[in-house]
């Protein structure tokens, strides 16, 4: 995992690699309350999933933010990288597809 | 009526590796789903149908040692049925045959409590990424399923994909670009190109950004395991989700 303190893209994406990226629009979904958290974790061991999906929906702030805005900052090397979302906080980790490597 | 969940079905791809060499993806497999409730410890298997059903039902699972072992179930109709072997997780539930009407569940121990259920049309349910180890270093490995939208007339607007629970922190995903698509990789270490993996806090939309009636949207997930990492027994969740008229 490519860690969170990595420089960022210096120079920005081509047009044509972006429009390559960018197929969806992928959003950030939100921090979860550590309640929900430790719900979600407790249904999930007792094999409850469908609960345990509506307490991970139910128990989440949304956010929205952009992610891809994140990922066109980091080298598309088809490897993880972790980075807090600018508007929520929450760590969200990706891998790109190795465009440019 | 409107879409409902049950209209929003995961169903299996057409290539589900066990190991680590043979072909991952590819196109819809309309008679498998990669869903079921895992045993809570270990137990018989019980099957039984709603009504007048001779198939087989063929467990795959591991037994308390942690080897692979198999058993043939034959269906006895409406009347249920256990087998011998005790299961300390399944791997795959598949019946002989597809049947146009009949349901069959699968019970955790006798007249336990229902872990698996196999509607007509359908064949086979299994987990995924069966036999997948850690190893000396890091390890990726790469499988796909669908999400199918099985309403008639209505699309699935502003549909959206996520995880809505990986408990391990081990699994990311990546809705492919086209719909009803049928890429595949060449072995499951091998990284789908093309697409961007996301984690369980990210919502992936759907490309158009609705899910027509009938149309189904691949879903490459990504299992990452850190080097010499301890056996484990873990899940995830996934939703489909939008809006419907």
């Amino acid at each position: 995992m490519k860690e969170t303190e990595e420089l960022p893209r210096a120079v920005p994406l081509s047009a044509e690699l972006e429009a390559e990226l960018r197929t969806t629009v992928v959003r950030c979904r939100g921090p979860r309350t550590e309640e929900a958290s430790e719900l979600v974790g407790e249904l999930l061991r007792a094999g409850k999933l469908e609960e345990a999906r509506q307490a991970d929906v139910a128990g989440r702030t949304p956010c929205g933010h952009d992610t891809f805005k994140l990922v066109m900052e980091y080298p598309l090397d088809g490897e993880p990288h972790t980075h807090p979302c600018p508007d929520c906080g929450v760590i969200t980790t990706w891998r790109p597809p190795a465009l440019e490597v | 009526m409107p879409i409902v969940a049950a209209d929003l079905i995961a169903l299996g791809s057409l290539n589900r590796p066990e190991d680590d060499v043979t072909t991952s993806g590819g196109a819809i497999d309309i008679t498998h789903r990669p869903v079921f409730t895992q045993f809570v410890a270990t137990d018989v298997v019980e099957a039984i149908s709603d009504g007048a059903d001779v198939r087989t039902l063929n467990v795959t699972g591991r037994l308390a040692t942690g080897a692979i072992d198999t058993e043939a179930i034959v269906l006895t109709g409406a009347v249920a049925v256990a087998g011998v072997k005790s299961f300390e997780r399944i791997l795959k539930l598949e019946m002989s045959a597809t049947d146009g009407t009949r349901t069959v569940s699968v019970r955790e121990g006798v007249a336990g409590p229902v872990r698996a259920t196999i509607v007509p049309t359908e064949q086979d349910v299994s987990i995924m990424f069966i036999s997948s180890a850690s190893e000396v270093g890091a390890t990726t490995r790469f499988e796909k399923f669908f999400w199918k939208n099985t309403h008639a007339t209505l699309a699935l607007t502003t549909a959206t994909v996520d995880l809505t629970a990986d408990p391990s922190a081990n699994f990311r995903f990546a809705v492919v670009v086209a719909k009803d698509d049928s890429t595949s990789v060449a072995n499951r270490k091998a990284v789908p190109g093309g697409v961007t993996f996301f984690d369980d806090n990210n919502a992936q939309a759907v490309p158009s950004g609705s899910l027509l009636a009938t149309e189904a949207i691949g879903v490459w997930m990504e299992l990452a395991l850190s080097a010499s990492e301890a056996a484990a027994k873990s899940t995830f969740t996934t939703q489909l989700a939008g809006n419907t008229v």
